[in-house]
This record gives structure tokens, sequence and C-alpha cells, in this order.
């Protein structure tokens, strides 16, 4: 090979290593976070099985208690799964848990006390928002806006009171916007009536490196990490009326674009494109020198749950329907009616046993993407309260219900 | 900037070494078998009692983090010893490094136990050797609960409550009826959460005993309400209307305003006087709905006034729920502020500490309305109430303004 060619092959490996390190490094056997990488919900690497029933055991590996009730997705990172929880008068207990992978059983549990708001609606959780992790750290938010770092053994790496240094921040619906992680930077988007800001913060040492005023309104979603084409990073942000890429070290507003975005359901990144729902779906292309609107579909939206991307095909839950969109132009392909499927709140999950949607009463249905049309090949029964966006790894699912958590694999 | 720095330096190794007295006269107190604290331990709890507002003190609180979480598991009490004193970040520091060099060798139930037992001990640091407890040995909850309906501890005795309650609830079914309204009166009367007395309350109503919720909370139902003003887009939060300008002059409204269809000045010039009007309530949870009042009126503000007697003084807390924008004054100054609308209500939704005086007492609630038209948006209404520092409820004696 001559050297000119080495030499670029080289620099594009390294390159290519360097982005990987800047995003989170994700081991095909891992999860580390809100809906996978790119906040994507595509697990097409994973099969777990399509029928199972959580109440009977079938297919069920292990189920385990959790210390109470969370919401928030769980991340699977090497022999661990991870969840958050809360409990106590008024949710004030909050908890991070790792149990073993294998067996299920608790590896250990660290318990705070909220130091902001803890009360949600009954529907939410303190513990709504996902953890998030860089495979060697956890970073915990909570609705009370505790933020909490530990080890992958628990130990304390530092805990921030976010609402101490920010008394009129908090949402008594929930604060549920995930934290979201990239090139060392925690991201969290903690709009609200109050004080509404956005911060950068360090994930080494726990300081903030940039805070952002934010539009002083209720935002539930969570930003995305992506890569720009001058290869640095950057987090997207929605509101209700604008879409924000941030440059993710210094907090710099780097584009802003108008958009009627949606406040629950939030964006997805299939790199170079991100996918904005809302009133009208925005998909953005990342160029090498600039961020451009792709197109803008008021017809392809979803209801509370986000958007998955695999290949060529967006996915969008709306209740009982999942719709499939076409990423280049946000054409509706299809239209798939779910059995027994009602309020949803959990985002689907494109795996290759199929696209699991899963209700907030523990009902599944498993669909099958035939191309132009699809069809329910599975109905698979949780049996109790999941509102969590699972997490699919290899030959598992791991379902972070209201109460439990629950490994599903076929029984061998 | 040389002297700042050392000036700094200097409060900062005072303020090491008060809580390093601090934690070692805690330690003194623990009643265990534990070693003598090594000097370096005690120091690096100390660093951790420093970590503030935005990660001050961070970077050497984590390598003192991670000295400690090698520490032996009979350690564990001298960390929750320091919890002594320590701010609510810093407390979060140590129950997760307590909870991690708990994890080391054996787990240290009787020195938990020990720590747990002793009342004296800080109530936070009690209630995390509780849940280390129960998290090693759930069987070993009711055990721990059993008497804890007085904790001083709010989520110790929460837990004791609810424990209770749940055994209310079992006999309820059996044919003791008499026991189990014994048991829904202890909730009743030992119960700091308002959702555990609701709950008795209503079990001891289906067993035909009558308690009204809202006297047993403090609730205020009475006031003369005062308006409207107006909120034009939401706008005038910060304005400071006749009802609240004066307030906070004279602490008490002018005798003459405490009157239906007394005439007050309206504050703007699009409207220039307003009227008084009785607002009395009586639902058993103390929702004062101010809507039917008002007509339903929006992008509005009206103040809620009453004067109420409490026989001797006390540092208390006043407690709001208000699904709209609101703002509360007790005797004559600001103790709360929250500039949100329809994203959540419940009783205590908002504290502010406050001191209520012997004899007379006077409070002020400034409750906004905006123009959202979703069906969801249109309540108008709100809870109040005091209780003490430990969330016993501050009944009223009785209610002058507006006179029953």
């Amino acid at each position: 090979m001559p050297s000119m060619y080495r030499s670029t092959h080289l620099r594009l490996l390294v390159a290519s290593l360097a982005m990987a390190l800047m995003l989170n490094v994700y081991a095909e056997s891992d999860w580390l976070a809100f809906r996978g990488e790119g906040g994507r919900g595509d697990a097409s690497q994973a099969s777990p099985p399509s029928d199972f029933d959580v109440v009977s055991g079938k297919n069920v590996a292990w189920k385990t208690a959790t210390t109470g009730r969370g919401i928030g997705g769980p991340l699977v990172i090497g022999d661990l799964v991870v969840v958050t929880g809360n409990d106590g008068e008024d949710q004030r207990d909050i908890h991070i848990e790792a149990f073993d992978r294998e067996t299920g059983e608790r590896r250990w549990l660290r318990s705070l006390r909220s130091t902001g708001r803890p009360f949600t609606h009954p529907t939410s959780a303190n513990a709504s928002p996902s953890p998030v992790s860089d495979g060697v750290r956890i970073f915990a938010l909570f609705s009370s806006c505790d933020l909490v770092c530990v080890d992958l053994n628990g130990q304390l790496q530092w805990v921030r009171g976010l609402a101490l240094d920010h008394p009129k921040t908090g949402n008594d619906i929930s604060m549920s916007s995930s934290p979201a992680l990239v090139d060392g930077v925690v991201c969290v988007q903690l709009e609200n009536q109050g004080d509404s800001f956005a911060a950068g913060i360090d994930a080494e040492t726990g300081k903030t490196l940039w805070m952002l005023d934010r539009p002083r309104d209720s935002n539930w979603t969570t930003p995305q990490p992506v890569e720009l084409g001058n290869g640095s990073v950057a987090f997207v942000m929605q509101d209700s009326s604008s879409i924000s890429i941030i440059n993710a070290r210094t907090g710099e507003l780097l584009y802003k674009f108008d958009a009627k975005c949606d406040t629950t359901a939030s964006s997805t990144y299939a790199p170079p494109m991100i996918f904005v729902p809302g009133d009208e779906t925005t998909a953005l292309r990342i160029n090498s020198t600039s961020v451009e609107v792709l197109w803008q579909n008021n017809r392809l939206r979803p209801q509370r749950c986000s958007p998955v991307v695999h290949a060529e095909r967006i996915y969008m839950g709306k209740g009982s329907v999942l719709i499939a969109g076409n990423v280049g132009d946000g054409e509706v392909i299809w239209q798939q009616r779910l059995p027994g499927i009602n309020t949803v709140w959990a985002s689907p999950l494109y795996t290759a046993s199929g696209i699991f949607v899963f209700d907030a009463a523990g009902n599944v249905a498993v669909v099958k993407d035939n191309g132009d049309d699809a069809e329910v090949i599975g109905e698979p029964k949780i049996g109790e309260a999941i509102l969590a966006t699972p997490a699919a790894v290899g030959d598992s699912l791991y379902l972070r219900t209201d109460l439990a958590v629950v490994r599903i694999k076929q029984s061998s | 900037m040389f002297r700042q720095n050392e000036y700094a330096s200097g409060e900062m190794l005072r303020s090491i070494a008060f809580s390093l007295l601090a934690i070692g006269l805690a330690c003194f107190r623990l009643n265990t078998t534990q070693a003598q604290d090594a000097p370096s331990l005690l120091a690096d709890l100390a660093v951790i009692k420093q970590v503030g507002p935005d990660a001050a003190g961070f970077e050497a609180a984590t390598l003192a983090a991670k000295r400690l979480s090698a520490e032996p598991s009979s350690s564990v009490a001298s960390l929750l010893a320091s919890m002594t004193d320590a701010s609510p970040l810093a407390k979060n520091w140590l129950r997760i490094v307590a909870a991690d060099v708990a994890d080391n060798g054996n787990f240290p139930s009787d020195i938990l136990l020990a720590f747990f037992s002793d009342r004296s001990q800080d109530t936070d640091a009690r209630h995390a050797a509780y849940q280390m407890l129960v998290v090693h040995d759930p069987s070993s909850k009711a055990k721990l609960l059993a008497g804890a309906t007085d904790d001083p501890s709010l989520p110790i005795r929460h837990q004791s409550i609810a424990m209770i309650l749940d055994e209310a609830n079992q006999v309820k079914e059996t044919d003791d009826k008499d026991r189990a309204k014994e048991l829904f009166r202890l909730v009743v009367s030992q119960g700091r959460n308002p959702d555990q007395l609701q709950a008795a309350v209503k079990a001891l109503d289906v067993l035909g005993e009558k308690i009204e919720l809202a006297d047993e909370l403090g609730l205020i139902r009475r006031y003369w309400a005062i308006g409207t003003y107006e909120n034009t887009n939401s706008g005038n939060f910060a304005t400071a209307y006749p009802p609240e300008k004066v307030y906070a002059e004279k602490g008490r409204l002018p005798e003459a305003w405490l009157a239906a269809n007394a005439v007050i000045p309206g504050g703007l010039e699009s409207k220039k006087t307003v009227n008084t009007k009785l607002v009395v309530s009586d639902d058993s949870f103390g929702v004062v709905n101010i809507n039917p009042t008002f007509e339903n009126a929006k992008d509005v503000i009206a103040y809620c006034y009453v004067e109420f007697t409490v026989p001797e003084a006390i540092e208390a807390v006043a407690k709001l729920g208000s699904i709209t924008a609101s703002k509360v004054w007790v005797n004559g100054k600001e103790v709360m502020a929250n500039e949100v609308y329809h994203s959540g209500s419940r009783i205590d939704q908002y504290i502010g500490d406050c001191q209520l005086v012997p004899g007379v007492n006077s409070a002020l609630i400034k409750i906004c309305q905006n123009a959202q038209t979703e069906p969801w948006a249109q309540d108008w209404q709100f809870q109040f109430r005091f209780s003490d520092q430990f969330g016993a409820a501050i009944k009223p004696a009785a209610i002058v303004q507006p006179a029953p």
C-alpha cells in the first residue's frame, strides 16, 4: 500500500477512534443512555424473544424488585444493569442501584435525599430521567434536580444539588429530561416556568462548564449529542418553538431553527441526520460546514414517545398505532394498528426480532416491517406498569417496570 | 488579591477545624464499640462537609470520598455521625460514601442498629442507617419502625405511620372495628403527612367516626378576597397592587377594607376600584376555590387575607398549595413567591419560614390567574396552612378576620 494511502487510512482510523471516544463508546453489549446510541432506539443487533410473559415467567431470565418506583430507562454496562428509583414521603428518597446482569442480584445501592422539589404528577416520578454512562461512570439526574456521578462500583465521584444553586428550578408535573453525555460533558436541560436553564457539567469534576438561559416553559425533552461536520460535538435542544444546536464544550449557540417542536418526545440522531418531533417533525442534515433543514412533515409525528430510526426508516409510536416513514423525505409508508396497546409512554425499540411497542399497562406488540406494510408478530405480556423505555442488548430485553427490573431472554 | 486568597484560606482552615471538632464531638457521643477514629478519616469527613454551591470544594471532596470508600464497614457510624450540622448537599455525599463503606466486609448491623436507636443523633443520619438496615434485611423493617410513630426523623416517622395505616386497613376488614379505629386515630394524632391523615380520616368516616380533616391539618378556609386586579399576559406578578403595598407597609390591612363589598383602590387607571368579598370553603382538604367569587375571570389577580390567633410565639412554616402563580406574606413579611401556572399542585407545595406571635397574626395571599384556555388550566384555587418546624399542624385558635 502506498505510504500516502497508509497515512490517509491511519488518519481516518485515528479520527474515527477519537470520535468514538468523544461520543460514548458503545460496545455491542452495552446500552448507555435513554434509547441507546444516538437516542435511536435501534437495537438491530439484538434478538430478544418476541414471545414472553413476565407473570408466568416464560422467557424471563430473572426479575428483581427495585428500591422504589422508577420510570427512567435502564442502562446495561458490562455485567451490570443500572436503574434509578424513588420512594419515601413525597418521593424524597432517591436511589441508584446496580444489578448483576446474569443473575439479577443487587450489586450495590446508593441512596440520597432530594434537595430540590420532589413532587410530580402521580403518573411521573422523581426518578423519571434515564441515567447515562460513558462506560466507566454513571450519571443520574432526578426530577428534584439532584445530579449524581458514581463509578461502576457505586463509588461516589460527585453529587450536585442543582436546585440548591437554582432554587426556582422545578416542575411539579416532573422534570423528566434525561442527562446527555458527550466528550466529557454532561448536559442537563432543566426547562420550567421558574429558573429555566441548560448546563454543561464537567463529567470528571462536576463543575459547571457553561450555562444557558432557556425558555421559561415546561419541557421534558432530552438533549441529543451530535457530531458536527468539523469534527466537534454539540447538543441539540428543542423547545416548543425552536431547535438549538449548542457547542458541547463551550455552550455557544451554533445554529437555531424555528420549528414547532414537541416538548415530550425527544429527538433522534442517525448521522448525519437528526429528527426532531413536533407538530411538524423536522429533519436536519448535518453537512461538513453547516446544518440544513432537510424536510418538515406534519403527518409524521409521535404521541409522547420518541422516534426510532433504523436504516432508511423512521418509526413513530402514536398510542395504539405505529407509523413508519422514510428518513429521506418524511413521507409516511405504512401505519399499523396495534391490538391491545393503549396509553404509551415508553419509546419503541427496533430489534432483529421486530419492533417492540410497550404500553403503560404492560401490554406489548411486536411488529415486523415488511417494507410496504407491517404485521404484528407477537403480543407478549409484562403484566405490570411500565413507562420506562427498555434496553435491548444481545439476546435480551431489559425492562424497567415501575417496581422491578426484568431480563427477558429465550429459555434454553 | 493575595490578601483575599489568604483570608479565604484562613476562613476555610477555620471552617475545617470547626467541622473536625463537630465531627469529633458527634463521634464521641456514639455508644458503639468502634475504635478511635483516625485523624485522617476525620479530616476527610471535614473536607466533604465543605462542598458547596456550584461544585465548590468538589475536587478535594472527590479525593476524600475515594479514600473514605476504602474504610472498613466498622467505620460507618463515624461517617453517619459526621452528618451532624452538614449541609443538605454534604449529607448526600456522606450518605453515598457511608453506603459504600457499609459494603466493605461484614455488614455492620450492630453498629447501624445502635446508631439508629440513638435518637439524639442527626435525624437524616439515622434515616440513612435505617435505609441500610432494611435493604440488608427487609424483615427488620417492622422491628425498627415499632414505636417510631413519634420519631424525630420525619421520614422514619412517615414509614412508621405507613406501617400503622397498613395494619389498620387490615384490621378494618376483621370484626375488630374498635382496634381499627384506634389505629386510624393514632395515624391522625401522630401523622405529619397530609396524605396519610387524609387516608385515616376517610377510613374513620367509613367506620362511622367523623373527623374534620381540614381542621386537623390546620387548613385555613375563611378569607377576605380582594380583587380583581389586572394580570394582562400574566405580566403583573411583580406589580405591587394596593393590598400588598399597604400590607407590606402596615403589617395589616385597614379595618375599613375588611367588610363585604368594601371599596379598595384599584391600582391601575383602567380599573380604579375593586371590592372585598367573603370566601369560605367547606372542602374537607381545605381547597379554597376563588373562581365562583370572581366569575372565572382570566388574566387577573386576587388577594386573600386572613387574621387569626395563636396562643404563643412559634417559628412556623407557611405552607401553600396553588395551581397558579402566588405570593404569601405573613405578618407583613413576604415568605414565598412562585410564578408558575397550571403545572401541578398539591397541599404543602410551597413552603416558607415565618414567625407567629402570641395573639393576632395575619397572612396575605396573592393568587394570580393567566389566560390559558385548555380545560385543565381553568382552576384558580389554593390550600394554606401553617406547621411547626417538625411538621405538626398549627391550628389557629380563632379566625378573627373574616369573623365567623
